[in-house]
């Protein structure tokens, strides 16, 4: 009972901080977080191996890599599945689907990696982890986190849309709006003081009101 | 371990680290000469200084006779 306590106040990794440092058994090997440092990573979980959603998922992220790795994102899925079984699979999919799956798959059979970034969701199952997706940053901190039920396959443009946002609010300390891709107009943050609400409508943006404006990019 | 095989031998990828290593290196410099991703060479150093076919020296690596022979052996 005291365990199951303990499980439940085990404390979730939260936006704009560090994300968790983990070791793990992979089918590319033994990777720390730290490995990845200097490049951004996608961590997602996925329920189990051989399981039809999870490998239109699989093929999804595989055929994004070259995008994601023009934007130096690097991948890595984890079930609690043994690496052996992750094998199998990622051999499984280039056989009957012709797709190499080139990034590493993390084997968390203890479930030390999903404890720690909560993949696991004991309403939806104890034994799996969700559709989870971490997004983070060439500093190690936590930007961006989506979780999808077992049910439902994720959408892998707008896993690059995300990307694509929070890079480009990186370069140019800007918002991005609903909906927004690249090459649209961006949001410029509203100011915080009321003599540069008055001076925001001078500044040529293209505004709705003080609050509300937005402007191209260059470049 | 994804650089060195259960015989203790290096893999194609802790091959090419070795090589690339032949000259004191960063991990950034031994990916470049690789042509591998920076997560999977800073991954196989580890193996590989584990397998003393490598050395460390200030955040640097360089092959050690270990690793200079085990390249000339067939794989």
């Amino acid at each position: 009972m005291e365990e199951v306590q303990k499980e439940e106040l085990k404390r979730l990794p939260r936006l704009g901080e560090k994300a968790p440092e983990f070791e793990a058994v992979t089918t590319q090997g033994n990777l720390k977080l730290t490995d990845f440092s200097g490049s951004w990573l996608i961590l997602f979980s996925h329920p189990a191996d051989f399981t039809p959603v999870c490998t239109t998922e699989f093929i999804g992220f595989a055929k994004m890599f070259d995008e994601l790795q023009k934007r130096n994102v690097q991948l890595m899925g984890l079930s609690i599945d043994s690496v052996y079984s992750h094998i199998s699979w990622v051999r499984n999919i280039e056989e009957r689907f012709g797709i190499k799956i080139p990034f590493p798959v993390i084997a968390d059979l203890n479930k030390d990696v999903a404890g720690k970034y909560g993949m696991i969701m004991p309403g939806e199952s104890k034994t799996e982890t969700s559709r989870c997706v971490f997004v983070i940053d060439p500093e190690g901190i936590l930007r961006a986190m989506i979780y999808y039920p077992l049910t439902t396959g994720r959408n892998m443009d707008e896993i690059l849309r995300l990307i694509d946002a929070l890079q480009t609010t990186d370069k140019h300390k800007v918002a991005t709006p609903a909906n927004w891709k690249p090459g649209e107009e961006v949001i410029v943050p509203p100011p915080p003081t009321q003599e540069g609400a008055e001076e925001r409508l001078k500044q040529g943006f293209d505004c709705k009101d003080w609050y509300f404006c937005k402007k191209k990019l260059e470049g | 371990m994804a650089c060195v095989s259960p015989d203790g031998k290096p893999t194609d990828s802790g091959r090419k680290m070795l090589e690339a290593a032949k000259e004191l290196g960063t991990p950034e410099e031994i990916a470049n000469l690789a042509n591998l991703p920076l997560f999977k060479v800073r991954s196989g150093l580890r193996d590989l200084l584990g397998a003393g076919y490598l050395k460390e020296e200030q955040g640097k690596y360089l092959i050690t006779d270990n690793g200079l022979n085990i390249l000339k052996e067939r794989k």
